[in-house]
């Protein structure tokens, strides 16, 4: 899954001869977080946020120019990414949303190098994105199973035991504490009954792991 | 009190299958229960019908409707996912399993009967407008709160879903009407077949508020099933006050049963019986009717079926009693 398979493409932009009040004004109506700033409806030349207007009380700044308190040289991510790389950005940075843009064209207002908004890509993006590689949202059974190893012979043993019950797999997860040997399986087989592919799978010697009933 | 058994011979030859859960020995093991116990004789047998395609259409699609029957009549296996199995009767049977709740519905309304319980199968709490799901075929709760608003004018519906999975489809079903109140019990959807039944699913729109999901840890026990029931679901029952009390009785949310994970005994089924039968009595001149949902171990499948049939004979003045002795009145 790439970024331009989950980023917004109908961005709600200002163009950077806007003032701050027009900027929070938009931010308000179409409740967004983020706004790129933009010359020539395209060419991206910074980004405000809800807490960058929040911060201005002076109603002479007000009136000025976005471009005033608008990050520079926003940090951008490209439509070709995989889904990954945005997911990172936000998390490292605690973003909200991040710029999707290609390189400008060589004659660009800007000049060379420059960046063309093509889209916007927000947490809850990636979020949604998330739940449906999950399979969060379809009907099924989830079940944890614990590999004893992290090679790949492990993980088709598990495939193998669930192929024989001829259960349908709505998604399969692989992952695990860190610098740890042991790591689990997160299965969700699409079936009332997983009982089947439970019994398969102990007897291909997996153990399946049980919530702690503690914690609920 | 004078209850409805509504049951068919033809449920046992809906064919699923070696080794599906949901098989006929289900409806086998209650019969030869029931007949054991001597119930028969106390019971009003009443005969289901098939349901008419009109009171089907008015649950689901006529899409789905044609595609159930085409499958059946190819000789498919299952239908839309592999639970849903069926044979090349399995739509008729649906159709004399939804059927059961119109005639329990009936003989109601005419005076025969107080309550029914309808030992059919296939069970009908998961299916959606448009598709099966999870061993059910037809909707049969929403197909009789449906035909009980439109052939008898009974104007709320309760539908109390006890079965241990979510009934998802009856619950998508009437998510924005706020003339069927749905509420499920069942295991935590994190940890259960289907996955949905979170606490805030609670209607959309106009039936906002009209669904009520108790979500319950696995292995939950007797103490918090009454506690969440008592607390929770009776409350907002009262408040809906329907004109009639529609119970999806599954029976897996027992501690033997082998889909899921929960801890009930059948003291538990029998306590929320009676708790509901209260509250039909209160609320709805006693109209009950009961539909078999899940429940796939045998010997718990039968007893708790008895002790339920025992519980909808009940005279109320003998409950009470027995209420008032237990010192739970
Ligand atoms: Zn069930």
């Amino acid at each position: 899954m790439f970024v331009s398979d989950r980023m917004t493409r109908d961005v709600v932009t200002i163009d950077e001869s806007g003032t701050v009040r027009e900027a929070a004004e938009l931010i308000a109506e179409r409740r967004i977080h983020q706004l790129p700033v933009v010359r020539e409806k395209q060419c991206l030349v910074g980004i405000v946020t809800d807490r960058d207007l929040r911060s201005v009380h002076d109603p002479e700044m007000m009136a000025g120019p976005v471009s005033a308190i608008m990050s520079r040289d926003p940090i951008t991510v490209w439509p070709g990414s995989p889904l990954e790389d945005a997911l990172l950005l936000l998390y490292r940075h605690r973003f909200g949303a991040l710029p999707v843009t290609v390189a400008a064209a060589p004659d660009c207002c800007l000049g060379k190098g420059m960046h063309r908004l093509v889209g916007i890509i927000s947490r809850t993006d990636i979020l949604a994105a998330l739940i449906e590689m999950l399979g969060i949202e379809e009907a099924g059974t989830r079940i944890e199973v614990e590999l004893p190893e992290q090679s790949a012979v492990a993980v088709v043993g598990v495939i193998n035991a669930v192929a024989q019950t001829q259960t349908r797999v709505v998604s399969l997860t692989l992952s695990g504490p860190r610098g740890r040997q042991s790591r689990r399986l997160y299965i969700r087989l699409s079936t009332i009954d997983p009982r089947r592919a439970i019994d398969a799978l102990r007897e291909a010697g997996y153990t399946i792991a049980h919530p702690s009933c503690d914690l609920i | 009190m004078r209850t409805g058994w509504l049951t068919h011979p033809r449920y046992i030859e809906h064919d699923t299958g070696q080794g599906h859960p949901e098989r006929p020995d289900r409806l086998r093991a209650i019969c030869a229960a029931v007949e054991k116990a001597g119930l028969l004789d106390r019971l009003t047998v009443i005969e289901p019908r098939a349901a008419e395609e009109e009171h089907l259409l008015a649950v689901h699609e006529k899409d789905y409707l044609e595609r159930l029957e085409a499958a059946c009549k190819t000789g498919a296996r299952y239908i839309d996912v592999p639970d849903s199995a069926i044979c090349r009767d399995s739509h008729a049977i649906a159709r004399l399993s939804a059927g059961a709740g119109l005639a329990a519905i009936d003989a109601i309304m005419d005076g025969r009967i107080d309550n029914a319980f309808c030992a059919i199968r296939p069970p009908g709490h998961h299916c959606e407008v448009d598709r099966s799901m999870g061993f059910c075929l037809l909707n049969n709760a929403a197909i009789a709160a449906r035909y009980a608003q439109r052939v008898h004018g009974l104007s709320k519906v309760l539908i109390l879903d006890w079965d241990v999975h979510h009934g998802n489809g009856t619950q998508h079903i009437f998510e924005s009407d706020p003339t069927v109140f749905y509420c499920s019990l069942h295991e935590h959807p994190s940890f259960c077949y289907p996955g949905t039944g979170y606490a805030w699913e609670k209607g959309e729109g106009a039936g906002e508020g009209a669904t009520l999901n108790i979500p319950m840890p696995p292995n939950s026990t007797d103490a918090e099933y009454q506690e969440a029931f008592f607390s929770r679901f009776l409350p907002a029952a009262r408040q809906f006050d329907p004109d009639l009390v529609i119970v999806s009785a599954g029976f897996d949310a027992h501690e033997d049963d082998p889909l899921a994970s929960e801890d009930l005994t059948q003291a538990c089924f029998d306590w929320m019986a009676k708790r509901t039968k209260e509250l039909a009595r209160q609320c709805s001149g006693g109209r009950l009717v009961s539909l078999l949902e899940g429940g796939y171990n045998l010997d718990v499948l039968a007893t708790c079926v008895v002790s339920h049939l025992q519980i909808l004979l009940q005279e109320s003045e003998e409950e009470d009693l027995m209420l008032l002795k237990s010192g739970l009145g």
